[in-house]
């Protein structure tokens, strides 16, 4: 079965589509058309048809039972590309009609009279139809015809009429909740603008040519007050509440008035008593306007915290440069007492070693003020005493990195003094081959508590063996670290070797 | 003989520490003069062509510090050591110009001349 091209056309079925009426309850005004066309050309059927991409459907219609056929049932498909009515007398002998299932069987129809559906636009969407299911070869009489086309006018009329009161009432639906709409959104922001305690404003800009000079309040929020002590600013010009109100804040706003861009930005209104603001301004409304909307808070206490809290850092670090500068110093002044009292004392070797002690003790407070005299790092404690000492290469070190308290740093720096002078003086280090390795982890020590292990060995020096002195060197090592007495020193036939513990959080306790 | 001998200028406010400086430049085998200030140390190289080194306190009162000193001396008298010591600074400030040795307070005497034998050989 073949129908024209134009059945299936967009436009055309667009324009069916705009009428929004396929599937819709039947309407007596359709049906009056079809009982009159039926009646006006005296045939049992007449049939408002609008023929869709798939089938035809009919709006109104008498004599005939079922809403829709298929398009292979149609024969108004046909009439969609006539200039005028389509009349066949005998369907059975239209090339176009004459294997119509409708035609072939049941009701088998015989007589088609139809007149198109043709909207303001020009597109055709169906047809009205009279059929019949006798052949009538002598087809509509001229009269029939006309009204036959008078009743088409008339569905276009009453489609136009329905899709007009259907568009009147989606817009006034429309409207109707735009206006509920608008008035949420009105009551959610005088809510929010109300309640907020951020303070918020709109001002008006003035301008001097392209100069910001002035600004008006045209609104205030609630919290505006606490927030700018501005008591009654509604209306009232800028320079006129704080004439001294620094030009920053004319030049930020009158920018974004212009350009429409927002900004964020904190800074200082000195006539509002010397407030900091965190402030967020952007233009609203009409650009012509000159409004700009500015929501801000007042974040004087966190700035002066800010302040303050700086100050005092750099306070602390003056403070600890001067104490450690006049430390240092007496340390050099303690040297130099010791120096000229002990002049004469022949045990000069003693005096070294007293003077090398001082060092020690020096170097180590130099690392804990680089660090503020919190903490240092144990790797650097290491390094700087063995370094004022031997040749670096000598000693391997090893271990995580950890930082030590201050009071640490001192011990763990004069223990390693004292072990490596011994070194120098009796192990490893007194010949030219020899080395020293220096391993630390942290482990648990069994008993659920984080120790701090660390392990002196010398090697490739000469025999050594316990001297049995009970001097001042000596007792620091066995002492350990911070004199926690945990100290395992042995003389092994590979050199002299100390491990040394102590509680992981007296280590690290500043 | 004497004439050969190298004259090293030791300036330091504080008197104790100045004296250990002074005996510690004698015994290391130097003619040793002494000042309490940049001013006085000032005054004395305008007067005395043979110091061919300063050591110099940078922490001291007058309205000119180490630091200024050697700077000054660097300009006027290109052919003088210098080097420096303060409590202040645990390693060399970033203002001492680099010609100049530097050692934190208390310096280990031995390195204090091994850096006097190498300056003033």
């Amino acid at each position: 079965m073949k129908f024209p091209a134009y059945a299936l056309d967009a436009g055309r079925l667009a324009a069916l589509d705009g009428y929004k009426v396929l599937d819709t309850a039947p309407e007596t005004g359709f049906d009056d058309i079809a009982a009159l066309a039926a009646h006006i050309c005296e045939t049992p059927v007449a049939l408002v048809s609008l023929v869709a991409v798939d089938r035809q459907w009919f709006k109104g219609r008498v004599g005939f039972d079922g809403c829709e056929t298929d398009l292979g049932s149609s024969v108004c498909v046909h009439a969609l590309v006539e200039p005028d009515l389509l009349v066949i007398p005998d369907l059975t002998e239209d090339p176009r009609t004459r294997d119509n299932p409708l035609v072939v069987g049941d009701p088998r129809i015989r007589f088609y009279a139809g007149a198109p559906l043709r909207t303001p636009e020009g597109h055709v969407i169906g047809s009205l139809c009279a059929i019949d299911v006798l052949p009538r070869p002598a087809g509509l009489a001229d009269k029939q015809a006309d009204m036959l086309r008078a009743l088409a006018r008339q569905v276009m009329t009453q489609m136009e009429t329905r899709r007009l009161g259907m568009e009147l009432e989606r817009r006034m639906a429309q409207q109707a909740s735009d206006a509920a709409l608008l008035e949420t959104s009105r009551a959610d922001f005088r809510f929010l603008f109300d309640g907020i305690d951020d303070g918020f404003c709109v001002v008006e800009m003035k301008f001097d040519g392209a100069r910001p000079v002035d600004y008006r309040f045209v609104e205030v929020n609630p919290a505006f007050v606490h927030q700018t002590g501005l008591g009654d600013a509604k209306g009232r010009w800028m320079r006129e509440i704080a004439p001294d109100h620094e030009q920053h804040w004319f030049d930020i706003y009158g920018k974004v008035a212009l350009t429409g861009e927002p900004v964020r930005f904190e800074n200082e209104a000195r006539q509002l008593g010397e407030r900091w603001y965190e402030v967020h301004a952007f233009r609203v409304g009409d650009p012509a306007l000159g409004h700009v909307g500015i929501l801000f808070n007042d974040v004087s206490k966190r700035k002066s915290e800010e302040r303050l809290r700086r100050e005092i850092e750099v306070l602390q670090e003056t403070i600890n440069r001067e104490i450690s500068h006049r430390l240092k110093n007496s340390f050099a002044m303690v040297l130099a007492i010791a120096g000229q009292t002990l002049r004469t004392v022949t045990e000069q070797e003693a005096v070294a070693a007293f003077n090398r002690r001082i060092h020690a003790l020096s170097r180590a407070h130099d690392l804990l003020i680089e660090q503020n005299w919190v903490a240092a790092e144990i790797e650097g404690v290491v390094r700087t005493v063995f370094d004022a000492l031997a040749p670096r290469e000598r000693l391997d070190i090893g271990g995580p990195a950890l930082k030590l308290g201050a009071r640490a740093t001192l011990s763990v720096s004069l223990l390693l003094h004292e072990l490596t002078a011994n070194a120098l003086k009796h192990g490893s280090l007194s010949n030219d081959g020899g080395r020293v390795s220096l391993v630390w982890r942290v482990q648990d020590d069994g008993g659920g508590e984080t120790g701090l292990i660390l392990d002196w060995r010398e090697s490739g020096g000469p025999p050594v063996r316990e001297t049995g002195r009970k001097g001042f060197g000596s007792r620091l090592i066995k002492q350990g670290i911070l004199g926690t007495g945990g100290a395992d020193i042995r003389y092994e036939s590979s050199g002299f070797a100390a491990t040394f513990n102590a509680p992981l959080a007296q280590v690290q306790q500043s | 003989m004497a004439s050969t001998r190298k004259s090293i200028l030791v300036v330091e406010d504080d008197s104790l520490l100045r004296m250990a400086a002074v005996d510690l430049v004698e015994e290391a085998g130097y003619d040793v003069v002494e000042a309490a200030d940049a001013v006085q140390a000032i005054a004395i190289l305008q007067g005395d062509a043979d110091i061919a080194l300063v050591f110099s306190d940078i922490d001291m009162p007058g309205g000119m510090d180490g630091i200024r000193l050697v700077a000054f001396i660097h300009e006027r008298w290109p052919r003088i050591q210098t080097i420096l010591t303060s409590g202040k600074f645990a390693t060399a400030p970033d203002s001492l110009s680099a010609d100049s040795l530097f050692f934190t307070k208390p310096y280990v005497e031995s390195k204090l001349v091994e850096a006097f034998r190498k300056m003033i050989a």
